[in-house]
């Protein structure tokens, strides 16, 4: 490949990334009704639990269950629901992550 | 590419699209982006006093983990998202660089690990925000078990806008 049709294909990446990215911060005002701020709110949490889903399940299609990973995950959220302790629950995860790779 | 391109998994595809036309490539990237959306678009609530330019700055900023800090407040201003940029950036173009010369040597049970790193520090975040009240719960785990199921046929990046968004809407519409 060239010069060129590398710089080519870096752009159009770059493209591809960045306007799903930026169009929507800046079509979105400042000001949204109410329901539309309800709806706003809401999707940080929807976000992050299909986030947690995806990295627990692999980018798909179909499911690929990691037991170390699901196992992982189980116990930093349930500790993190328990203590509301951010670092405390993400060390534990990865102290149950390296334990069960070890062990497989 | 890791210099421009700020996103693995468009990058990763275009490693396997190589010989296919430009268009093909922009429209795979821009698929694989599409989680972007609905994050871009919560921005306007989670940046509410920000200055539209600042929030597209905070936008291209923007990467997974970023967001996942910002929603779970432990960011809340523009200066902060693209602090922790700035801490990622180097790491990113240094791991990728790093990545292509060791990852070859390495074993793969570490890069397994890196995989479930990710998901703990996901999955502790989503708890965070889930808990700021029943709604954001159970929109939370409706989200991901919308993203499950889509999954069963769908690729992630695509799963997962769908199903935030129409989780974040069923949450709006039902009264309790």
């Amino acid at each position: 490949m060239s010069g060129w049709s590398v710089a080519a294909l870096i752009a159009a990446v770059a493209a591809g990334v960045l306007l799903p990215k930026a169009t929507p911060a800046a079509l979105v005002g400042g000001r949204v009704g109410p329901r539309a701020g309800r709806f706003l709110g809401l999707l940080p949490a929807a976000l992050l639990g299909g986030l947690a889903v995806v990295a627990v399940v692999g980018g798909g299609p179909g499911l690929r269950l990691k037991p170390a990973t699901l196992a992982a995950v189980v116990a930093a959220a349930a500790i993190m629901a328990l203590t509301r302790r951010g670092l405390l629950a993400m060390i534990a995860g990865w102290a149950v992550l390296a334990a069960a790779l070890l062990l497989e | 590419m890791s210099v421009i391109a700020w996103s693995g998994t468009a990058q990763l595809a275009a490693v396997t699209l190589l010989a296919q036309p430009l268009a093909v490539v922009f429209l795979s990237s821009l698929l694989l982006s599409l989680r972007f959306l609905p994050m871009s678009l919560a921005l306007a609530g989670l940046l509410p006093h920000a200055p539209r330019s600042r929030r597209v700055v905070a936008a291209i900023c923007m990467v997974d983990t970023t967001f996942a800090l910002l929603a779970a407040g432990r960011v809340g201003t523009v200066a902060a998202m693209v602090g922790t940029w700035l801490a990622q950036y180097p790491a990113w173009v240094a791991g990728t660089a790093v990545g292509v010369l060791a990852a070859p040597l390495l074993p793969a049970r570490l890069l397994e690990a890196s995989d479930g790193l990710i998901a703990v520090i996901f999955a502790v975040l989503a708890v965070e925000a889930a808990a700021a009240g029943r709604r954001e719960a159970a929109v939370a785990v409706a989200a991901g078990a919308g993203v499950a199921a889509a999954m069963l046929v769908l690729p992630g990046s695509i799963a997962l806008p769908v199903a935030a968004v129409l989780a974040g809407a069923l949450g709006t519409v039902v009264r309790r």
